[in-house]
């Protein structure tokens, strides 16, 4: 490392701080921004700047945004008396790949974690409350994760909405598709054959 | 390079790196133990659903030749304790349990009694046959006892009063000396404690019957309160700092709706 020139090394040390980049990819890295044309450089710089100045929560769902309202919130055509609530804008955007949802989403920004000392009021609960005291909303669809956290936060979240006259729903755990039987934990198969439905 | 098996409680688990976590159990055999688990976040046949908080595993390990951490080679679900999974107060209960074992016990010292005791505890959570808080303080008073730091309710720390013969209906406890004062012998404390006749009967009754028959005291909501307020004080004092499921299950109690 020292055989580099020290902008060289700057740069090293900067890519080594991203994640799952090791010292030899940032050397890699390095050498290969060194090699692009100025212009794709330049340009790839300029986004790293706007990524930081220009991106923002959405004030409706909290999703990724870089204007006031993100683009579902902003979507006339979406139901927003259905909410989905997730735990990240990753689950949400899973979500929306799967094409089932017409509703907007409530991001949490995170998950009830009693070790980690993470309350309701560290993530964005009072926000949805807010959302649905205001009324129009016919259905919450509780799409956490199944983990301990997630199961936890959906039922904090259910106990919280029971005072509304709101569906409360939570999204259903079974069988993979194309998956193996043998392969689906006892608590996901468990829970698959209470949900059976008829054909 | 050995294997071993055993059966174990997850107490905590955290990320390492993109693929691996890093599980830290109460095992049967081998007490407190921490162990890598490679590939669980990344493959869904490794470990599907098995390596969450308070599960029971039977969970087979891989000691390396060298120094370093065992390695999770196969785990098999026992319970999953459904039913505390789906209620945050039973999961902020059992989350303070797990943080109290994984902050007391020392790495690799078989803790037997715990590990029971620590089962026998979730089980009953998770069935609801016995109360959230009941259970919290049949399951602190135990775990003081088994590691060494059981309260003295049953006569006075200086004079050696039996409880009962203790006039007045309040007595006072010290905190660094772990024991019950009557009113002649205790001094203006920081460390002391003023606890009803009442509980200190109660406490001492759960130290003195076993587990099954502990579980079948009744508390009214007044004694539930000084008695959880009490070993949960005395517990922050000995362990010197407060565990942070206690701050969220304290939050919780005063937020539920």
């Amino acid at each position: 490392m020292n055989h580099y020139p020290s902008s060289i090394r700057k740069v090293i040390n900067n890519l080594n701080k991203l994640p799952g980049i090791g010292l030899k990819t940032a050397e890699r890295l390095a050498m290969h921004l060194l090699s692009a044309p100025e212009s794709e450089v330049l340009e790839l710089s300029r986004n790293i700047g706007e990524l930081k100045k220009t991106i923002r929560l959405c004030s409706q769902c909290f999703a990724l945004t870089d204007s006031d309202l993100c683009r579902i919130c902003s979507n006339p055509s979406r139901d927003n008396a259905l909410i989905c609530v997730v735990e990240n804008q990753a689950d949400m955007v899973a979500v929306e790949k799967s094409g089932a949802f017409t509703g907007v989403y409530h991001i949490l920004q995170g998950l009830l974690s009693p070790m980690d000392n993470v309350g309701p009021d560290d993530i964005r609960i009072k926000e949805l409350l807010t959302k649905i005291e205001k009324g129009n909303v016919r259905e919450v669809v509780i799409a956490t994760g199944t983990n301990v956290e997630g199961e936890a936060t959906a039922s904090y979240i259910s106990d919280c909405l029971n005072r509304f006259t709101v569906n409360i729903t939570r999204i259903a755990s079974g069988v993979p598709m194309g998956g193996e039987l043998k392969y689906v934990d006892q608590v996901t198969l468990k829970k698959a054959m209470e949900a059976r439905h008829a054909l | 390079m050995s294997t071993f098996s055993t059966p174990a409680i997850l107490l905590r688990r955290s990320s390492y790196g993109d693929y691996d976590l890093i599980v830290t159990l109460l095992t049967l055999n081998k007490g407190k133990l921490t162990v890598i688990a490679k590939n669980a976040k990344k493959s869904r046949k490794r470990f599907p659903g098995l390596l969450e908080l308070f599960s029971v595993l039977h969970i087979e390990c891989r000691t390396p030749r060298a120094r370093g951490m065992a390695v999770l080679q196969d785990a098999t679900l026992e319970n999953p304790f459904s039913g505390i999974r789906g209620n945050i107060m039973k999961t902020s209960y059992a989350s303070y349990w797990a943080e109290l074992v994984n902050l007391w016990l020392e790495e690799g010292k078989e803790q037997t009694r715990i590990y029971h005791l620590l089962r026998y505890c979730l089980d009953s959570l998770d069935s609801g046959i016995i109360g959230n808080e009941e259970l919290s303080i049949i399951f602190q008073l135990r775990f003081l006892s088994f590691s060494g730091l059981s309260p003295n309710f049953s006569e006075c720390n200086k004079c050696h009063t039996k409880m009962d013969e203790i006039k007045g209906n309040h007595l006072f406890f010290e905190l660094a000396k772990g024991g019950i004062l009557c009113k002649g012998c205790s001094s203006s404390s920081l460390s002391s404690l003023n606890l009803t006749k009442g509980i200190v009967k109660q406490l001492l009754w759960i130290q003195e019957n076993d587990l099954k028959t502990a579980g079948r005291l009744k508390f009214n909501q007044a004694s539930l309160r000084e008695g959880l307020k009490f070993l949960e004080k005395f517990i922050v004092f000995h362990i010197g700092k407060e565990p942070k499921s206690l701050k969220f299950l304290r939050n919780l109690c005063s937020q539920m709706p």
